[in-house]
């Protein structure tokens, strides 16, 4: 379902994925990322300078000769704008101090991607690209000293892993950030509960179910119920996925109940038919479905904590408190 | 403060106009018990609109008094519970099986009515 | 949003309509809306309604708490009574329904969004429920 996304600014980004100082740091740790290859990579600088015109433009020949993601750069205007993106970026990669600025841009390139809908598998194609294309560029400019040519490479290759985490990083957010936002529209969708004769209610329940929204939905039932005097109320469950929170729907049969009309489930006998499956879940667990319940301890002094993971209750007592 | 009870035919309607304690409600189920005896009632009101609060306690004595006075020879109805009070009481597991609940009083003399015809239906035929 | 936090003693059945009142009160002035106002005043007049039945004696405090900017109302049942052995299966759906004459804890857990239990043999009991505004 599509949902507006608000931009993000780049600088904004390092800051929600949480990419700080010390993330950085941890993250070249991790990497053996030193300065060692800093200083080979800022020595590469002049040979990627040269080179960079000709790297790029094969690299998006590469690119458009596949349809599928020929298909993202079709606007004559955005290929140049991210043409000209990558050659900055390309030069910047031998340019030293890849720090907080150096993220923040990463971020913001990997930013355009996502949100033009470029697939993780070709912008790590990207990523093998250069490296293919600089490897050959290395072992012609230092010929007779593949071990010199190859720390050169090493060092690439480190900074290029960082830039994949970046990548992926600015993808998981943004695909995350969507995520929540359409989870939050489906939560408004306001289900209507519909008149179809006089004292007559049906409630679509469509979408699915959590505890916040089956409260809403039983609130807005209850409350037609009383406005209408419906004598009958059908709900609709056609729409539900396999493994419903029965409980969320049970408990608005229920409430139907308390409040007078009877809470027929004709809905449910039609879809049986269709969906033998949901049916036969149906018939096997009846009864509750606590689902999970996470109690979260407000102090932490000798006590016993209710944990549906399973309490180990060292007394073992069956007595019950009596008065 | 006791809850006021009119008589309408062979109707009693119980009124509840304010928060009751345990011993209210108490009171009310007796008083209905004797009441039901005394008119030859046949059926039974009772309003719980204004309660903002079914519990366990509540929904057990609601279902005694139904009990009761059924075995008086009467039928009972509680009218107008609350939607906020429907989703509580089923939250909390509470049921009230076997007791007839309506939207309000009218619906709820409306079902007595039904009732009735009925009794005299079979009585007739 | 403020609002006073108030302590009611539980010693008489008229005592629960007190609390349940205060309760509603309080969650209503808050910001609840109708339905959680009344999960919030249900869930009060059983923990202490348990108070009257095991304990005869105890108090319900109401207090306003706020957590990573989140506001909610806490209830907190304290009774000197005699405890919970089995914490665990006290806390047990099916084993203690509200209509049984046990404790109904669990139900009452469902109304609230989180609940401790800290009882033991001769040691009282402390129950805490804290309801969340949406």
């Amino acid at each position: 379902m599509a949902v507006t996304r608000p931009r993000v600014d780049a600088d904004a980004l390092a800051d929600a994925i949480g990419l700080g100082p010390e993330e950085l740091a941890m993250r070249k740790g991790f990497l053996e990322f030193g300065d060692d290859d800093v200083h080979r990579l800022h020595a590469m600088y002049e040979l990627t300078h040269e080179h960079v015109d000709v790297v790029i433009e094969a690299f998006y020949e590469h690119l458009m000769s596949f349809p599928e993601t020929a298909a993202f750069f079709r606007d004559p205007r955005l290929l140049e704008h991210v043409k000209g993106r990558q050659k900055e970026y390309f030069i910047r990669l031998t340019q030293g101090d890849y720090e907080q600025q150096y993220v923040t841009d990463r971020l913001r390139l990997g930013s355009i991607h996502e949100r033009i809908g470029l697939p993780v598998r070709s912008f790590l194609g990207m990523y093998a690209f250069y490296l293919r294309q600089i490897a050959s560029l290395l072992l012609e400019e230092h010929p007779g000293e593949p071990g010199r040519a190859f720390e050169a490479f090493h060092s690439l290759t480190k900074l290029l892993f960082f830039d994949i985490g970046l990548g992926v990083d600015i993808y998981i957010y943004q695909r995350e950030r969507t995520i929540a936002l359409q989870q939050e529209a489906i939560r408004e969708l306001s289900t209507p509960v519909l008149t179809l004769r006089d004292r007559l209610l049906v409630l679509p329940i469509i979408g699915i179910l959590d505890t916040s929204r089956a409260q809403k939905l039983t609130e807005g039932l209850l409350r037609s119920i009383r406005e209408s005097r419906a004598k009958v109320v059908i709900l609709d469950v056609t729409g539900q996925p396999p493994a419903p929170d029965r409980r969320g729907v049970a408990a608005h049969g229920r409430a139907g109940d308390r409040h007078g009309p009877l809470v027929e489930r004709g809905a449910v006998a039609r879809d049986a038919r269709r969906r033998p499956d949901q049916a036969e879940r149906r018939r096997r667990s009846p009864g509750r479905d606590r689902g999970r319940q996470r109690d979260h301890g407000l102090s932490h002094r000798r006590h016993r904590r209710w944990d549906a993971g399973g309490c180990g209750c060292p007394f073992r007592s069956s007595s019950r408190v009596t008065a | 403060m006791p809850v006021p009870i009119l008589k309408q035919g062979d109707c009693l309607i119980a009124s509840i106009q304010s928060a009751l304690t345990d011993a209210d409600l108490l009171d009310l189920r007796d008083e209905l018990a004797e009441r039901v005896g005394r008119y030859r009632s046949k059926g039974v009101i009772i309003d719980v609109t204004v309660l903002d609060v079914l519990d366990s306690f509540a929904s057990r004595t609601l279902r005694m008094m139904a009990e009761m006075i059924r075995l008086r020879g009467a039928e009972t109805v509680i009218v107008g519970i609350q939607p906020e009070v429907a989703f509580s009481m089923v939250q909390l597991g509470l049921s009230l099986d076997g007791v007839t609940t309506v939207l309000d009083l009218e619906e709820g003399l409306a079902h007595l009515d039904r009732s009735r015809r009925a009794r005299v239906a079979h009585a007739g035929g | 949003m403020p609002v006073d936090d108030v302590c009611v003693v539980i010693r008489s059945d008229a005592d629960l309509v007190a609390a349940r009142s205060m309760g509603r009160s309080l969650a209503e002035r808050y910001g609840f809306g109708t339905t959680d106002v009344t999960m919030i005043a249900t869930a009060i007049s059983e923990l202490a309604r348990n108070i009257l039945k095991y304990a005869h004696e105890g108090e319900i405090v109401l207090e306003t708490v706020e957590r990573d900017s989140r506001g909610g109302v806490s209830v907190v049942a304290r009774d000197d009574g005699p405890g919970i052995a089995d914490v665990g299966l006290a806390m047990q759906d099916g084993f203690s329904t509200a209509d049984s004459l046990g404790l109904g804890l669990p139900g009452t857990r469902r109304l609230m969004d989180e609940f401790e239990i800290v009882s033991s043999p001769g040691s009282g009991t402390v129950i805490t429920a804290i309801k969340w505004l949406r």
